[in-house]
């Protein structure tokens, strides 16, 4: 399909950019486009689109022609001068099966015609036997990304509330619940703090692949939390304090071990005021420990175990919806975090991914020792788990307080809308291959509309979400739907009491 | 400066003052008859009319460059033709196209008088040949031009100019256009938007005492009618000459002269009196005026036709069009000396 010709500018056609005039509106921003050159077939994604009539350009004569009601088009032939020019930013030249750096502009006067949609397949760098997100904006060609380019170096889902994190992280994990044995399958453990994805369980193609793990019912084994870890547990202790319990620690796992026993907190707390430290240290460290209690996550072993947590081509949901604590949930995300990495590391499971909704809660860019509990492990997963096949999927709506670390590490990003400028301003500073006029169009996509850039694609892509199969969360309902069933629970609950009576 | 500002500021709204006095005099006196007027009475109301008709309109764009060996000069012209049904323009087509290409000429060895002369009529004669064509091949009822239906003394070069063959040529165009107009049975009509001209002056003058002449000799047409006319009102038709065998550019046009028919419009509050010439063929001062002030009340502080906007708008010359042209030429000849820039066009360090 022909778009328009390519216009001489002052500041093109370049190798690197090129305008046209286009003949047929039906050119979108982008849009791939191609154009044939010396070099061979110029492609091209059209960055922006401006359109102009010197009949509208001066307001106080438009305003003075239309004073009477009457549109200034019913006297004029405005129409006729109104024109459209796009603004195309030069991906290469397709040459061979292979797009190379473009080093000589389009011609002007050359036409432009939407890209050949076979040719965009592997210009894109899309995998017939990739994971199906959707479709690409303006084209009728299916985004199939490769499973390796995905995950082997993280990826991150951005954007504000509502505009279809969890319905594309869904996506993606029916894509990976999906895959046969031959194809390689992967471990699914996603971080669920809404209780969002509950839903695979009720899904018949997905039930059998979904495990949910009740956040109140998931247990730290103390047994095989090292000195170390439960340090980091417990940042607001001393330094004296920690040396302290380390001892107490290190002493109770020998005697439990010789015993062939397993211990709790509770022995734990035992010990500690049993030893002969000072009561300086010792009565604060109590205090400490019986918070750490109060929160109730601490057993004699884990639940669920690492081996129950991740398995092939099997979904873990941890959900942790019912949990307000935050601390709490920190807690059990660093721990199971770590647990998952050591447990890979030592190829004890399968390559996983991991999915941390919320992850700006778990990774915060700043925050004090007590709020940091989880942020080292996820860092460290983005930083080293590409070598040992442990994945992380960050997932936030506030990029801006997510921490620069791991989202760095993060090479693929799909951006839904965000509005906020302080996070457009951090996504635009943390991926480079970002451009101002993408970066402008973030804050106007639409929901179910993604941005997909980085390792996962040769060149930016705008996508069209597809239609998730797996059954949506009730918590995610739409608030009148639930303001119904709120009212029609009651009316029951009224007339069950009234036949009661 | 600021006294010498403030003394102009209150010399014109003296005149100003006296211009309205006047005005208000002539009104109050209502005569029905001046010399060398074509109609009774000084003032006529216009009636807006319901335009279901075609109506054409023509315009010219010039663009020149002085080179050291020649002058090059850019010419365009463009005829637009609406269509009006209930007042609404229905449908509209360009002659001889949307945006025709612009066509270079070049003289060489013309003095700057000649040179202005020669553009002049270049674009004068463009302009005429597409609205003769246009008339032939649309078949308008009414057309159009930006300026003058006949050419303006200042573009008549004198006997022994080298660009006074071109000038003759002008008058033949013209006397063709007016007997395609009159066997066509289109109306060729003017519209000046800017007349400096001093005809009707001349006529109401006869009737004036001497003593309230005085304001007259400092005012245009325009200037004056400003106060007189009132909006949808018109003077009284006129010839464009009480002399036109003596006439420079009418005698010229032989025949034709005595067609040759003018009044002024004022179809606005907010804006001045517009010029309006037409040949007298076939409609009276009464239609032509109907017409062209049904084209010109769509905008109260701005009164012109929009046909006439349009055609204005089609056949100017963009500078970066003779930019293009120059470039192109310097491309095709290389570097020869009657190519190279005028010397105030090249200076080293400015």
């Amino acid at each position: 399909m022909e778009l328009g010709t390519v216009i001489s500018t002052l500041e093109g056609p370049s190798t690197t950019d090129f305008s046209f005039v286009v003949s047929n509106n039906k050119v979108r921003k982008g849009h791939f486009v191609q154009s044939e050159t010396e070099e061979g077939l110029l492609i091209g994604a059209v960055t922006d689109i401006t359109r102009a009539n010197r009949y509208f350009e001066r307001a106080e004569s438009i305003a003075e022609y239309e004073r009477g009601g009457e549109s200034l088009s019913k006297n004029f032939p405005t129409t006729d001068w109104e024109y459209v020019v796009a603004n195309v930013r030069v991906l290469g030249v397709y040459s061979e099966g292979h797009l190379l750096r473009s080093t000589f502009p389009a011609a002007p006067g050359a036409k432009v015609s939407i890209a050949d949609e076979k040719l965009l397949k592997g210009i894109l760098g899309f995998d017939e036997n990739g994971m199906l997100l959707g479709q690409l904006e303006n084209h009728k060609l299916d985004v199939k990304v490769s499973l390796n380019r995905l995950l082997q170096k993280h990826f991150a889902i951005l954007a504000m509330s509502g505009a279809g994190k969890s319905y594309l992280t869904s996506i993606l994990i029916e894509e990976l619940l999906e895959r046969k044995p031959e194809q390689g399958r992967v471990a699914v453990v996603v971080v669920d703090v809404h209780g969002e994805y509950t839903g695979f369980k009720s899904s018949p193609e997905y039930s059998s692949k979904t495990t949910i793990f009740e956040g109140r019912k998931i247990r730290i084994g103390l047994g095989k939390v090292s000195p170390q870890i439960l340090g980091e547990f417990l940042p607001e202790l001393s330094s004296a304090q920690k040396r302290d319990i380390d001892s107490v620690l290190l002493a109770l796992r020998q005697e439990k071990k010789s015993k062939n026993e397993l211990f709790d907190l509770d022995d734990l707390i035992e010990k500690v005021g049993s030893s002969g430290m000072k009561e300086t240290t010792k009565a604060p460290l109590l205090a400490t420990l019986s918070s750490l209690k109060a929160l109730r996550i601490f057993s004699k072993s884990d639940n669920p175990s690492v081996y129950e947590l991740a398995q092939p081509g099997r979904l873990s949901v941890v959900d942790l919806s019912n949990i307000d604590n935050m601390r709490k949930k920190q807690l059990l995300v660093a721990y199971f975090a770590r647990k998952l990495f050591t447990a890979r590391k030592k190829s004890r499971i399968p390559p996983f991914i991991l999915l941390i909704e919320e992850s700006h809660n778990f990774a915060k860019e700043k925050a004090s020792k007590q709020d940091m509990l989880s942020k080292s492990i996820v860092e460290k997963i983005a930083r080293e788990g590409r070598k040992f096949g442990a994945s992380i999927g960050l997932i936030s709506q506030r990029p801006v307080q997510l921490s620069t670390t791991a989202l760095s590490q993060a090479n693929t990003h799909i951006i839904m809308r965000v509005t906020n400028p302080y996070d457009i301003k951090h996504i635009g500073e943390g991926c480079e291959a970002l451009d101002e006029s993408m970066l402008k169009s973030i804050s106007t996509l639409r929901v179910g509309e993604a941005l997909l850039i980085g390792e996962a694609v040769n060149f930016p892509v705008f996508v069209k979400i597809r239609s998730r199969k797996s059954k949506k969360s009730t918590k995610g309902e739409e608030i009148d739907v639930l303001a119904r069933k709120f009212e029609e629970l009651r009316e029951k609950k009224k007339a069950d009491v009234e036949a009661f009576i | 400066m600021h006294d010498r500002l403030a003394e102009l500021i209150d010399n014109i709204k003296a005149l100003e003052e006296k211009r309205s006095e006047l005005a208000q005099k002539i009104r109050e006196e209502n005569r029905e008859v001046y010399p060398e007027a074509l109609e009774k009475n000084l003032i006529h109301k216009v009636e807006p009319l319901e335009l279901n008709c075609r109506v054409a309109a023509v315009d010219g764009g010039l663009a020149a460059q002085e080179f050291h060996g020649f002058d090059l000069v850019l010419t365009r012209a463009v005829s637009v033709i609406f269509d009006y049904k209930n007042s609404k323009r229905a449908s509209h087509i360009y002659y001889p196209s949307r945006i025709p290409d612009a066509e270079p000429d070049a003289l060489t060895a013309l003095d700057s008088h000649e040179f202005t002369w020669h553009k002049s009529l270049i674009r004068l004669r463009k302009e005429i040949e597409v609205a003769c064509e246009s008339v032939e091949k649309h078949k308008p009822d009414y057309i159009l031009l930006d300026g003058s239906i006949v050419p303006q003394i200042s573009d008549k070069p004198s006997e022994d100019s080298p660009v006074r063959p071109l000038y003759n040529k002008l008058l033949e165009d013209y006397k063709r256009l007016y007997s395609t107009c009159k066997e066509k049975e289109c109306q060729l009509i003017g519209v000046i938007k800017d007349s400096r001209g001093k005809r009707f002056i001349e006529i109401i003058e006869k009737t004036l005492p001497a003593h309230q002449k005085g304001v007259l000799a400092t005012s245009h047409d325009t200037s004056f009618l400003h106060f007189l006319l009132n909006a949808g009102e018109r003077t009284f038709e006129f010839h464009y000459s009480n002399a036109e065998k003596e006439h420079h550019v009418l005698k010229d046009l032989g025949e034709w002269s005595p067609f040759i028919h003018a009044f002024y419009i004022k179809p606005v509050k907010d804006d001045r009196p517009l010029r309006v010439e037409f040949l007298k063929t076939h409609r009276d001062a009464g239609e032509v005026s109907s017409l062209i002030y049904s084209l010109s009340t769509i905008n109260q502080k701005y009164a012109y036709p929009a046909i006439l906007i349009e055609a204005d708008m089609r056949a100017a010359m963009d500078r970066s069009e003779l930019e293009r042209a120059c470039r192109n030429l310097l491309l095709r000849a290389g570097r020869r000396i009657s190519f190279l820039p005028l010397r105030r066009d090249s200076r080293s360090f400015r």
